[in-house]
């Protein structure tokens, strides 16, 4: 379901944008996912597309990227990937489910309250990827 | 494609919903301080108390994402955040629609530097799905750093204002002070100040623990006006969700309190 509303409000935006440029049809829009946020790409896709129809956006194409999540500790410098620490977060989120609504899904960016850094343990580390849903570029024409 | 081909790149798309979203209540009231500890959220949460009570439908955002106190406040710590297709639902209870980062953390400690604690309240200001509202409270958090900053930008415009909050201390006023001058550079509408922990009645003797400033100083020196006195009140904090608070010298405060601001944001 955050899926549904995510993709509403990347329809709603595109739709606004649509008037403000006077744009007669949007093309190309792509869009780049941080894989930390675990968002299902299928679903997205879907109500991206499903909620296009009917608008002026009804045409475009959608090109959704994954972008790899990284990590750079603050304290004492090491880097790790979502990769390296997915397992045990979702875990601790989880319990015994593989998947669920936690906090990381619905805001990425609270990383930093449920993670600690691999190696020194310390909870202030950068997040220097790869986060929540951003539109990179909307190509249209007049 | 057909005619001329034009490419964007544009902001965050949450920027656009956050908008879209606040335009759902017919008034937003923020509460700020730039000064931590003067009761900028026991004011806030007693002034929707207020509204609630008088038959508005009212929403409280927290946005103090560091040292949360309205869930304790609104008795609604234990709800744990849920998730619709219109976004992230708030607590509910008659009339009262609440938002905080404390649902999604529950107990845990709040370590964010800039541009996440920036994300973080855009979530928040994008993905709530409140009801028509008939106003929607923020609780700001202190200081004047990044995310007043951003929320500041938010509460510009029609039907949008904001009221500081101080205690008598010199101390307080000058940190307020420099905030108000800050938010009317930004162009965000200041309603007026109100004067926490003003004074304490003790066996019919008004005793000012902050200090005994005259209000008209204090107007000129905020360059706006004092909206009410508020006195402390000891068993405040026990009665905040229950109507008794109404008995005291502080619920009726409120009262009076909140008749002022509507007054105000109908001129």
């Amino acid at each position: 379901m955050h899926e549904f509303s995510l993709a509403h409000g990347v329809i709603q935006t595109l739709i606004n944008l649509v008037k403000q440029n006077m744009l007669k049809t949007i093309d190309l829009i792509e869009i780049s996912v941080g894989e930390m946020s675990q968002i299902d790409i299928e679903l997205l896709s879907f109500w991206l597309r499903e909620l296009s129809k009917e608008t002026p956006i009804k045409s475009a194409e959608f090109k959704i990227t994954v972008e790899r999540s990284r990590y750079r500790c603050r304290s004492c410098g090491y880097e790790w990937s979502w990769e390296d620490v997915k397992n045990s977060v979702l875990k601790e989120l989880c319990e015994e489910e593989e998947e669920c609504d936690n906090p990381i899904h619905f805001i990425p960016e609270l990383a930093n309250v449920f993670m600690k850094c691999p190696k020194c343990r310390s909870p202030d580390f950068e997040i220097i990827g790869g986060t929540g849903v951003k539109i990179l570029r909307v190509v249209g024409s007049r | 494609m057909s005619g001329p081909i034009f490419e964007l790149t544009i902001k965050d798309f949450k920027t656009y919903i956050a908008e879209e979203r606040l335009r759902r209540a017919n008034y937003v009231l923020a509460f700020g301080s730039g000064k931590g500890g003067v009761g900028k959220s026991f004011i806030a949460s007693l002034v929707a108390l207020a509204l609630r009570d008088m038959g508005f439908k009212v929403g409280v955002l927290d946005l103090d994402l560091h040292s949360s106190s309205i869930p304790l406040m609104l008795s609604s710590v234990s709800y744990e955040i849920e998730s619709s297709k219109e976004g992230f639902e708030p607590y509910r209870l008659e009339n009262l629609e609440v938002m905080s980062l404390t649902y999604f953390v529950g107990d845990r400690p709040v370590a964010l530097r800039g541009k996440s604690k920036d994300e973080v309240v855009l979530y928040l200001l994008a993905l709530t799905n409140w009801s028509k509202l008939d106003y929607l409270i923020i609780d700001l958090p202190p200081g004047m750093s990044d995310e007043v900053l951003n929320i500041a930008h938010y509460i510009r415009g029609n039907n949008r204002g904001i009221i500081a909050v101080t205690t008598p201390a010199q101390v307080s006023i000058d940190v307020v002070r420099k905030f108000i001058e800050v938010l009317k550079t930004l162009g965000t509408k200041v309603l007026g100040a109100v004067l926490n922990m003003s004074y304490i009645r003790v066996d019919g003797k008004i005793l000012k623990p902050f200090g005994d400033l005259d209000v008209a100083k204090v107007e000129q020196i905020l360059n706006t006006k004092v909206l009410a006195e508020l006195p402390l009140e000891p068993r405040a904090s026990e009665m905040l969700t229950s109507r008794r608070i109404y008995e005291t010298e502080l619920g009726r405060a409120i009262r009076k309190f909140v008749k002022k601001i509507l007054d105000t944001v109908s001129h």
